[in-house]
C-alpha cells in the first residue's frame, strides 16, 4: 500500500483529480447554466409601433410597466432599419406593431404583433432572450383577454374565467404527506439518489483499477517472485493486496462523494424543481446500514475479481484493460436504475440486472428509499456468495504456481501457462 | 544434515519437460552452482527449492524441511534472488529494505541492524535514501543482494548474482559471498554464466543439460574429468556430448 501510495500517478489521478474535476465540470456547467438564467431573468427588445392608436399606446404601457424588461423605443420605419438601431443598441429582438393594431382590437379581431430576432449563436443565453420575448407578449395576451371580460359586463371576475378551477397538489411518501406536487418530489428524491450509484460506480472501478494494478506492478516491476519467497503466507498477501486496495479506493471514494457533491450542488440548484421548489427526503437509518454492508460486499467482490484478472496478465497496462471488459456489468445496472425506474423494467430486465451482483446498490438505493429492505437483503446474500466464491478461487491461485505462469493471451481467448526460461 | 536434497525432480509443462529427474546435495556451509546452457532447468531447480513452484515428481528439501509440504518454514531459512529481480520503484532503499526486514525481525533493533548491514553490503551510502525507481540497473541489483545478505539466511539462492554489474561491484560481490559462508555460515546455491565466477566462488558444481544432470564435482575434478584447461572447455565439452 506504501508503494502504490507512493505513485505520484495513482495519489493524483485517483484521489485528487476526483476531487477537482467534479466542482470544475460542476462550475463550469453552473456558469453557463447563470448565465442562461441571468439572460431569462431580465428581458430586453426594441418596439418599433407603426399604430399610434390607443390599443397600441396600451400595449407600449403594459410592455414598460413590467419589473425587468427593458422596452427600446425605435422610429417608426422599415423593419431592416428597425432591426440594425436595435442591435446599435445590443437589443437582439424587435417587437413590431403594425398600423392596423388598434383597429382590429376596437373591432373585436385577432390583432396580430410581429417578432424579429438576429440570432448570433445556438447556445442556452440565445434561446432562452427569444424565449422570454415570447413570454412577455403571451401575457400582454393574458392581460387582453382579462381586459375584454372585464368590459363585457357579465359580473365574473377576469381571474376565475381565465383559471375556473386551482389544483392544490401534495404527495405521500412511505405514508407522510407534503405539501408539495409529485413532479417536484420526485425530482427531488432522483438528484438525492442520483449521486449514490454514481458515486459507487466510480469507487468500483477506482477499486478494481488500484486492486489490479497492485498486483500487475508487482509482475510489472518484477518484485512479485521475490515477494513469494519471504516468510508471509499467501493469503497475507492476498489479504494485505485486498485491504491495500480497498482503503485506498476508499480515500478515492471520499474525494469523489465531496467532489460530486459539490457538482450535484452546482448543478442541482440550475434545474427548475430545485429553484421554485423543493422537499428533503431523508431515508432510514435501517436503510444507510443495509447500504453500508452493501457498499462493503460490492467493494469486496469488486477487488477479489481485480485481483483474480491481475493474476493473468503481466503488466499494469494488461491488468487494466482486462479490468475495462469486467466494468461492463458495472455500468449497466448502475444506468439502468439511474435512467429508468427499476419497477417498471421488464421482467427479463430485472432478472438480468438482479443477477449482476454489482447491481445491488443501485436498486436498493432507488427502491430503499421507499422502505422496501428486500433488495438489500437479497442483495447481501447474493454478493456474500459471489465474495466467498471469488475469495476462495483467489485463494487458491495464490497458493499455485499459476499465480507466476498463468498468461492471459486475448488471441487464443484462453488461459496458457508460461514455462520458466532457465 | 545435508542443507539441500533433491531426489528425480521433475518437472513439466503441458508438452515441454523442464527437468528430468534431477538429484543432488548440498552439504551446509558450501557454495554449489548450477551451470548450464539457456533453458536448460537452471532456474525451474532454484524456483523449486525456493517454494516458487511444485516439482511435478520427485522430492527436495532445505535443511531437511520438505518444499512442498512445509513451504512457509522453508521460506524462513531461505534468501532467494531472483535473475530478472526488480525493487518497488516509488519507495526508498532504505523503506524497501525496512520493509523486508520486518518481516524476519521481531524488533525494530533487529530491523535497524539488518539494514545497516545492508547499507554496507550495497555500497549505495546516501542513495538509499532516494527512490528505487531512479537506480541503475546495477544499482538495483546491490540493493537486492544487500536485501539477501542482510538476513543471514541459512541458504541463499542466488540466480545470477552478479548479473548487470561492473567488474568493480562484481568482484566486491563474490568477496562478500565468500565472507558470509566464512562468517555466518551462510550455504550458497548459485546460477551463473560465468565461468569465472563460478570456477572462484563454487567448492562443487552441477551441470545441467536439457533438464539433466550430466556432470558433477568440484571445479578441478570437472576440468581433469574433461582434460580442460578451464572451466568453460570443460562445460562445451559436456555439453556437446550430452
Amino acid at each position: 500500500m506504501k508503494d502504490l501510495l507512493k505513485d505520484r500517478k495513482i495519489v493524483l489521478g485517483m484521489i485528487v483529480v476526483p476531487l477537482l474535476i467534479f466542482p470544475l465540470m460542476g462550475g463550469a456547467i453552473s456558469l453557463s447554466t447563470q448565465s442562461a438564467l441571468t439572460a431569462t431573468k431580465s428581458t430586453s427588445f426594441a418596439l418599433m409601433n407603426m399604430d399610434q392608436g390607443n390599443y397600441s399606446n396600451l400595449a407600449v404601457g403594459y410592455f414598460s410597466s413590467l419589473p425587468n424588461v427593458t422596452v427600446r423605443s425605435v422610429q417608426p420605419q422599415s423593419v431592416s432599419d428597425g432591426m440594425k438601431a436595435a442591435l446599435k443598441d445590443n437589443v437582439s429582438t424587435l417587437v413590431v406593431i403594425p398600423s392596423d393594431f388598434s383597429a382590429k382590437i376596437g373591432g373585436r379581431e385577432q390583432a396580430r404583433l410581429e417578432t424579429y430576432t438576429t440570432v448570433t449563436g445556438f447556445g442556452i443565453t440565445q434561446s432562452a432572450g427569444s424565449s422570454t420575448v415570447s413570454a412577455v407578449i403571451g401575457s400582454f395576451g393574458r392581460f387582453l383577454s382579462a381586459y375584454y371580460i372585464e368590459h363585457t359586463s357579465s359580473g365574473l371576475s377576469p381571474s376565475v374565467v381565465l383559471s375556473p378551477v386551482a389544483v392544490n397538489e401534495s404527495t405521500y411518501l412511505n405514508g407522510e404527506l407534503l405539501a408539495a406536487p409529485p413532479a417536484v418530489v420526485t425530482s427531488s428524491g432522483m438528484i438525492q439518489s442520483f449521486a449514490l450509484p454514481i458515486a459507487t460506480f466510480i469507487v468500483l472501478i477506482f477499486a478494481m483499477q488500484i486492486a489490479s494494478t497492485a498486483m500487475a506492478v508487482e509482475k510489472e516491476q518484477k518484485t512479485f517472485e521475490t515477494l513469494l519467497t519471504l516468510p508471509v503466507s499467501r493469503f497475507q498477501i492476498l489479504g494485505s493486496k485486498l485491504i491495500g486496495s480497498t482503503v485506498i479506493a476508499a480515500m478515492g471514494a471520499v474525494t469523489s462523494i465531496i467532489g460530486f457533491t459539490y457538482y450535484m450542488s452546482m448543478v442541482g440548484n440550475m434545474t427548475p424543481a430545485a429553484s421554485s421548489a423543493s422537499v428533503e427526503i431523508t431515508p432510514s437509518l435501517t436503510f444507510y446500514i443495509l447500504l453500508g454492508v452493501l457498499l462493503f460486499l460490492t467493494l469486496a467482490l469488486a477487488t477479489s475479481i481485480a485481483i483474480i484478472i491481475s493474476v493473468f496478465t503481466s503488466d499494469v497496462r494488461g491488468a487494466q484493460a482486462l479490468v475495462g471488459y469486467v466494468a461492463l456489468p458495472i455500468i449497466l445496472p448502475t444506468f439502468l436504475v439511474l435512467f429508468g425506474d427499476f419497477n417498471t423494467l421488464s421482467l427479463g430486465l430485472k432478472a438480468l440486472v438482479l443477477a449482476i451482483p454489482f447491481s445491488y446498490v443501485a436498486v436498493f438505493a432507488s427502491t430503499g428509499v421507499f422502505g422496501d429492505l428486500t433488495y438489500a437483503l437479497v442483495g447481501a446474500v447474493y454478493l456474500t456468495a459471489w465474495v466467498v466464491g471469488t475469495l476462495y478461487v483467489a485463494s487458491r491461485l495464490f497458493n499455485s504456481e499459476r499465480i507466476l505462469t498463468a498468461r492471459f493471451t486475448l488471441g487464443r481467448g484462453k488461459a496458457k501457462r508460461q514455462t520458466s526460461d532457465g | 544434515m545435508n542443507a539441500v536434497d533433491a531426489e528425480r525432480l521433475r518437472k513439466i509443462y503441458g508438452p515441454t519437460v523442464a527437468l528430468d529427474g534431477i538429484s543432488f546435495s548440498i552439504k551446509a556451509g558450501e557454495v554449489f552452482g548450477l551451470i548450464g546452457p539457456n533453458g536448460s532447468g537452471k532456474t525451474t531447480t532454484l524456483r523449486i527449492l525456493g517454494t516458487l513452484i511444485r516439482p511435478t515428481e520427485g522430492s527436495a528439501t532445505v535443511f531437511g524441511t520438505d518444499v512442498v509440504h512445509d513451504q512457509e518454514e522453508v521460506r524462513r531459512k531461505i534468501g532467494y534472488l531472483p535473475e530478472e529481480a526488480g525493487v518497488y520503484n516509488n519507495l526508498t532503499g532504505f523503506d524497501y529494505l525496512r520493509f523486508v526486514g520486518a518481516l524476519y525481525s521481531p524488533t525494530q533493533a533487529g530491523v535497524d541492524d539488518m539494514v545497516k548491514q545492508a547499507a554496507e553490503i550495497s555500497g549505495l551510502g546516501e542513495r538509499l535514501g532516494d527512490r528505487a525507481g531512479g537506480y541503475s540497473q546495477g544499482m538495483k541489483r546491490r540493493l537486492l543482494l544487500a536485501r539477501v545478505m542482510m538476513l543471514k539466511p541459512k541458504l541463499a539462492i542466488l540466480d545470477e548474482p552478479t548479473s548487470g554489474l561492473d567488474v568493480v561491484h562484481s568482484t566486491h560481490i563474490r568477496g562478500l559471498i565468500r565472507t558470509y559462508v566464512r562468517d555466518f555460515g551462510v550455504t550458497v546455491l548459485l546460477s551463473s554464466h560465468n565461468m569465472l565466477e563460478v570456477d572462484y566462488l563454487c567448492d562443487r558444481i552441477a551441470l545441467v543439460n536439457k533438464g539433466k544432470l550430466v556432470a558433477s564435482g568440484t571445479p578441478q575434478e570437472l576440468k581433469e574429468a574433461n582434460a580442460s584447461p578451464n572451466l568453460e572447455e570443460a562445460f562445451m565439452k559436456v555439453v556437446s556430448h550430452g
